[in-house]
């Protein structure tokens, strides 16, 4: 083939390329309802709950973990008894989901699944949003571990997250939580891709990354793993830490975040049979102290309400998590006593 | 040979476009979604 040839070849490719035609344009329409129509139908909560590993850009995806198994447990049989732990990996930074699921059966002599969607600066609203994905009339432990960091947020982060929401799903209590705040919810509109879409926009380069995989059938290993956020946790812990108290103070809302746990607790007493336990941290700082007091008459309002002081200066982790898994399944105790059943 | 070339090409341009609209599609529901969101941020 002469140069000549190849030249005459690459000006008419060119010339298709870049010419605007009715041909390309009508192709272009059709292209655009495929894309839109093919993402429609196979993004779905069904995909997300099964292929975990498909949407998340790597292990500390937590935003595509936590939407997983946020999914997976709105669509769980309420029968089986759970404990669900929300919040930002605080406190119970050392709690694993299957250590824990031992642990409690040791403990309560009767098997509780555990469910956890924790991530790094989790906010209360998101965990408003996570308490709500726990299906109706749902038996056992709702846990929200909570630190003065939690309290740092304000409108301004719930409008940001508004705009641009970390979490792949929604959940009625997001809705109800941004009415509260006089911001108004992304109208819903049936179709989970298009409801979601910045979580899915944000990912498209991962998903093409990792499409060979899925149409292999590998495993969904992130999903099977436990993924613990200690790391990114503690690096956000010293940030807070090397705070004075008096600066931290001040750039707390107390009354706006305690408001949000106020309201988790009373949506638990009305749609599940989901104990709450309020994990607060606690210690010799004067932003917790003046904290704690809000967070400990929540705990005594509700009936379904339980406080656990956390106190790392003077415990270990590992002694703090065994405290909390030991309150848990005294809740448990308590709750099946009362229902006459295990 | 260059018939077949510009086909392609047509191709190549109709595909592009149309991922390219697709995108816009969804990103301009976006921006019609946090409309309402922006009036808020004024308090």
């Amino acid at each position: 083939m002469g140069r000549e040839q190849n030249s005459a070849i690459w000006n008419a490719f060119r010339e298709g390329a870049t010419r605007p035609s009715w041909l390309a344009l009508g192709l272009a329409i059709v292209t655009a309802t495929a894309w839109i129509t093919a993402a429609n139908t196979l993004i779905t909560p069904e995909s997300v709950m099964d292929h975990a590993s498909y949407y998340a850009r790597g292990p500390a995806d937590h935003a595509a973990i936590v939407t997983s198994r946020a999914l997976r447990l709105a669509s769980s049989d309420p029968a089986e008894r759970r404990m669900i732990i929300v919040g930002a990996v605080a406190n119970l930074a050392g709690l694993s989901a299957n250590a824990a699921e031992q642990r409690l059966e040791e403990l309560a002599n009767a098997a509780t699944a555990v469910v956890d969607l924790r991530y790094p600066s989790q906010t209360l609203w998101e965990s408003a949003a996570l308490a709500d994905a726990a299906p109706f009339a749902l038996r056992g432990v709702l846990v929200l571990d909570v630190t003065s960091d939690a309290f740092v947020a304000d409108i301004r982060r719930l409008t940001a997250l508004n705009a641009r929401p970390r979490l792949g799903c929604r959940f009625a209590a997001w809705h109800e939580e941004l009415a509260v705040a006089g911001l108004e919810a992304p109208p819903l509109r049936g179709y989970y891709f298009l409801d979601n879409q910045s979580f899915f926009l944000a990912r498209i380069p991962t998903m093409a990354r990792n499409l060979p995989r899925v149409i292999a059938g590998g495993a969904d290993e992130l999903f099977e793993s436990e993924t613990t956020t200690a790391d990114a946790n503690a690096a956000s812990r010293v940030m807070t830490d090397s705070q004075s108290p008096i600066t931290a103070a001040e750039s707390l809302h107390v009354e706006l975040n305690t408001a949000v746990i106020e309201r988790i607790a009373r949506r638990l007493a009305r749609n599940s049979e989901l104990n709450f336990l309020l994990v607060a941290e606690e210690n010799d700082l004067a932003v917790t102290s003046h904290l704690t007091e809000s967070l400990q008459s929540i705990a005594q309002r509700h009936d379904n309400a339980h406080y656990l002081a956390a106190n790392l200066s003077r415990q270990m982790p590992a002694e703090l998590v065994d405290e909390a898994l030991h309150t848990v399944a005294a809740i448990l105790e308590q709750s099946s006593r009362r229902r006459g059943s295990p | 040979m260059t018939r077949s070339a510009r086909v392609v090409g047509i191709c190549v341009q109709g595909l592009a476009l149309g991922t390219l609209l697709s995108l816009a599609l969804v990103k301009l529901s976006a921006l019609a979604n946090t409309a309402s969101v922006f009036r808020y941020e004024v308090f």
